[in-house]
């Protein structure tokens, strides 16, 4: 069989009409009998009623019929399970990694992403697994579904046949923040995934340039004042604009913090003049990390990539964030804000400075004494986990340990949750 | 003072020598025991309703409100392992299947009374410790009832309490159905041969099998939770060199069978009901009967098709989506021969009977949409989505659920003596179903579009089914209360219910109403139990 012929989405959803077609019969034929049968037997019709207690003929009848449809569906079903599981030679691997509560995927030469850029047309296969705890890994409009499994690789592939931007959820329960385990797979031309894919990784460049290009605004906005269907964002930082608003009322425009979040999260004022309101909303789309990334980026450009907050897309890119806030506030382990020189989780009262970190990143339940749900990282470059101890860093020390002890923190949900109310 | 007029005073339930409150709970009286366990089982089942409630009102609309995520997790948690072990499992074999498997088949009591008494104090102390596990420790356990590992060994919510309490509902479980098989082979009436037992009888006698055999595996899995979080053994966490995946099998080997746990014993109040509302005999009897035993059997051999997606080998898929369709055919029969038992009967659509139909069409539309959950290359798309949540609700609220109440509406004359309104019933009956469909159904569809389930929050995209399905529940509470209030009233005050105000067969139905404290002075001759001639209803 020519593996390009197969189109797994068309054959499982042949199976769904196959099963719902027949289910459809049967269930009105059933709950029409059983109306029927109300009314025309009803005691006041029928006072007499029959008296015989089976029929062979029929009984043989509804167990040999039904047994046929039945392993139609099988057969139909497995079919489709085939298309699904079956990669086609030559698809490009992908290594996926679940972690709580985000995902990380690795391309063939290394490049780490948060969300999944695949070329449209070409199929790609995935192998899984999982730093912690179950998850699962579904992209429904390709059908696709399977669990990440901690300590052991499992498999799927997908095409996408138009490029776009499709929904990845995690589908197997996995604590605190499962309903916020979603990013996104975009499909893009072949030549937009080799840029993508030699675009180098964090560390040396503005992790927010990434971000915009990772979230389709490069596609609209341009970086080198050229024009494109959206203002240019060369040397936006400043710049002033007009802003039309629905009413019709111009207004003036300064691109800073406030105007530009107020732009790309919402709620929207307006449109800037001399540009169509085509720009999708993003508030679901961008994290507030995310976004102070993105305006760093144009605030200061290229400059700040040695900055602490290359550090914050290391953070990021390892998942940190899923469970360690910037803001002060508990998620699932204790907060970045001010964590250093705060006592650590550690069972010797340790307090927490670099070599501290490190050792907690390399192995959180050998080093805190107890066990812990923080997975241990692994593969951190050497830039990379600089920037993130300058990062971390750069959110502040403890002025006063105590009252701000991290002893009896499991990292572990319900207990960041215990304290959250105390 | 001279009761003797008073049939209420010769109940089962009238105090007689030392009354007080442990005649009740040290009863070794198969009725007042089915009592104490239908209290139990709808106070439970009233709890873990609100709770069900709470959630639908939180995800009403998108974004954080009313609760927070850890309150949420723990709130699905909780409905499920509520609903699951302390109300659906036990739900009318305890209950109705305590008081009228013996007299079905012409016995006074069950082999083992004092282990039935022993059985509901498990119940009791399972209960009991499910409720400690929420308000000690580090707060109440967030994994879902499914306990998946290793979620399961490194949440530091209460978990260890929550197995053991399950541990211990499991036994309550399994001596139940020991004491019911037993019961069917040592206590028939003479002359009650195996074809003239009750289909109820049948089907509980299925049922017990699985409780006996299936059940102790959820015990030791329980177990060996408790051992790894406890004493940190290597079992299931690859982190400790364990194996996930034996979790689920392990699970599932229990957790897949007790889905037949559930359904089976509301099957057989349905093959009671029918023909007796027909008055006509039920539509091929060994045809029934043996398809209980066939779902007993094949039910325990496809636990792994919910395990399409966890990892495991296609060839298991192949193997476990085949004997799924397998088991999805007796299930087939059962309907038909419904329906043919109603074909050219006398249909008389008292509530018994209402909630049947209800049954057979919640039922249908959940078996049916379970063939999509068995087909492979489509379950991976559905599985742990709405869909799955919709399914098992239309099959065991729709289904055991629907069973349940018309086994309430079919014998509460014949135990409490009194009859409720047949208008507020009939009320209460649509407003249930059509609540239940509002709630459910566009779980379906929410599901085909890739909700995951136990999810806090959601994309807009789902929020208009997400709040026509919280409206659907308040239609659901509205005819719960009204079902349950017209019970009540119709229990307490109700006009004095005849010996058999249905025309029923069976050997209860030779019994005064309400059931006296000794049923049978001598033994009863057995009944053909479908057979009408010259049994009419009274009055």
């Amino acid at each position: 069989m020519e593996p390009k012929l197969v189109n797994v989405v068309q054959a499982v959803d042949n199976t769904f009409m196959l099963i719902f077609g027949i289910s459809a019969v049967l269930l009105l034929g059933i709950t029409a009998a059983m109306i029927w049968f109300v009314f025309r037997y009803s005691r006041k019709r029928n006072p007499i009623p029959a008296t015989y207690t089976g029929n062979l003929l029929a009984e043989v009848i509804w167990i040999v019929v039904p047994s046929i449809l039945v392993m139609g569906m099988f057969y139909s079903g497995w079919h489709s399970y085939r298309a699904l599981r079956d990669a086609p030679e030559g698809a490009m691997e992908i290594k996926v990694m679940a972690r709580m509560w985000s995902w990380d995927f690795e391309y063939e030469n290394g490049k780490h992403s948060g969300t999944l850029v695949v070329p449209v047309g070409k199929p790609v296969k995935l192998a899984l697994s999982s730093t912690d705890v179950l998850h699962g890994f579904f992209a429904p409009a390709f059908r696709l579904k399977i669990d990440t499994v901690p300590g052991m690789t499992t498999y799927g592939w997908f095409r996408a046949d138009k490029p776009g931007e499709f929904v990845v959820f995690c589908s197997v329960y996995c604590g605190l923040s499962h309903a916020k385990m979603i990013t996104a797979i975009r499909a893009v031309s072949q030549e937009d995934f080799d840029r993508f894919l030699a675009e180098k990784g964090t560390g040396s460049k503005h992790p927010g340039k990434a971000l915009l290009d990772a979230k389709g605004c490069l596609g609209c906005h341009s970086l080198d004042g050229s024009a494109a269907i959206g203002p240019s964002l060369k040397d936006v930082w400043g710049r002033e604009a007009v802003l039309v608003t629905a009413d019709k009322k111009e207004k003036k425009l300064k691109y800073d913090a406030a105007s530009l979040k107020m732009i790309i999260m919402g709620p929207r004022q307006g449109v800037v003049k001399g540009f169509e309101p085509m720009m999708p909303a993003y508030a679901d789309q961008i994290t507030a990390d995310e976004l102070t990334l993105m305006l760093d980026f144009l605030e200061r450009g290229d400059s700040a990539a040695d900055g602490p907050e290359a550090g914050r897309a290391v953070a990021e890119a390892q998942g940190c964030l899923g469970c360690h806030s910037t803001d002060g506030s508990d998620i699932a382990g204790p907060t970045f804000k001010g964590m250093f020189r705060k006592k650590g989780s550690a069972t010797d009262g340790a307090v927490v400075d670099r070599t501290y970190v490190e050792s907690v990143l390399k192995d959180p339940s050998g080093r805190i004494g107890k066990p812990s749900i923080m997975p241990a990282t692994t593969g951190l470059a050497d830039a990379d986990l600089s920037a993130l101890l300058k990062f971390l860093e750069s959110l502040g020390t403890a002025t006063t340990p105590k009252g701000h002890d991290m002893k009896g923190h499991d990292m572990t949900p319900a207990n960041a949750h215990g304290e959250q109310h105390k | 003072m001279d009761h003797t007029d008073d049939p209420q005073a010769k109940a089962f339930y009238a105090p007689q020598g030392k009354g007080g409150l442990a005649a009740w709970i040290f009863s070794t009286d198969h009725k007042r025991i089915g009592l104490l366990y239908l209290g139990l089982i709808l106070t439970m089942f009233a709890t873990a309703t609100v709770l069900g409630l709470i959630i639908k009102l939180k995800l009403m609309t998108p974004g954080s409100t009313l609760l927070t995520a850890q309150q949420y997790n723990a709130m699905f948690t909780l409905h499920g392992v509520i609903m699951i072990f302390l109300v659906v499992i036990p739900s009318v074999p305890a209950s109705f299947g305590n008081i009228f498997l013996p007299l079905h088949i012409g016995a006074n009591d069950v082999s083992f009374p004092r282990l039935n008494n022993f059985s509901w104090w498990l119940y009791v102390i399972g209960a009991v410790l499910a409720v400690v596990s929420i308000f000690t420790g580090n707060g109440a356990p967030d994994t879902g009832w499914t306990f998946y590992v290793p979620f399961s060994e490194r949440t530091t919510t209460n978990v260890s309490v929550a197995v053991i309490a399950v541990f211990i509902l499991g036994f309550s479980s399994i001596l139940t159905g020991l004491n019911f098989i037993t019961t069917v082979h040592r206590l028939r009436a003479p002359g009650m041969t195996w074809r003239k037992l009750p289909l109820f009888v049948w089907s509980l006698y299925a049922t017990g099998w699985i409780q006996v055999l299936a059940t102790p595996i959820l015990g030791i899995t329980a177990l060996l939770i408790f051992a790894e979080r406890v004493l940190l053994l290597g079992l299931f966490d690859p982190g400790k060199g364990g194996d996930p995946l034996l979790y689920q099998h392990l699970f599932w080997i229990y957790s897949h069978p007790a889905v037949y746990i559930m359904i089976l014993p509301a099957m057989g109040v349905i093959s009671e009901i029918i023909p007796v509302f027909s008055r006509k005999p039920i539509f091929g009897y060994n045809m029934i009967a043996f398809s209980s035993l066939a779902i007993a059997f094949a039910g325990s051999l496809v636990w792994a098709h919910h395990m399409f997606t966890s990892g495991m080998s296609d060839t298991a898929v192949l193997v476990f989506s085949f004997l799924t369709f397998v088991v999805a055919i007796p299930s087939a029969i059962k309907v038909f021969n419904w329906l043919s038992t109603m074909y050219q009967g006398s249909i008389s659509l008292d509530p018994p009977l209402l909630f049947s139909l209800g049954f057979i069409f919640m039922f249908s539309i959940g078996g049916l949409t379970g063939l999509v959950l068995g087909s492979a290359g489509t379950d991976i798309h559905v599985h742990d989505t709405y869909f799955v949540v919709a399914h098992f609700h239309y099959v065991i609220f729709g289904g055991t659920g629907l069973g349940m109440f018309a086994a309430m509406h079919y014998w509460a004359p014949k135990v409490f003596g009194r009859m409720y309104d047949h208008g507020r019933a009939a009320w209460s009956f649509w407003l249930i179903l059509i609540g239940m469909n509002v709630l459910y159904f566009p779980m379906f569809i929410m599901g085909m579009q890739g909700l995951p389930r136990r999810y806090y929050d959601y994309l807009p995209q789902y929020a208009p089914m997400q709040m026509v399905s919280t409206w659907g529940s308040w239609f659901l509470a509205a005819g719960l209360i009204l079902m349950f209030y017209n019970l009540y009233q119709g229990c307490r005050f109700g006009p004095q219910a005849t010996k058999n105000p249905w025309g029923g067969a069976t050997l209860e139905w030779t019994l005064p109403s309400p059931l006296p404290h000794e049923a049978f002075h001598h033994d009863p001759e057995a009944p053909e139990p479908y057979d009408y001639k010259g049994v009419n209803p009274d009055g």
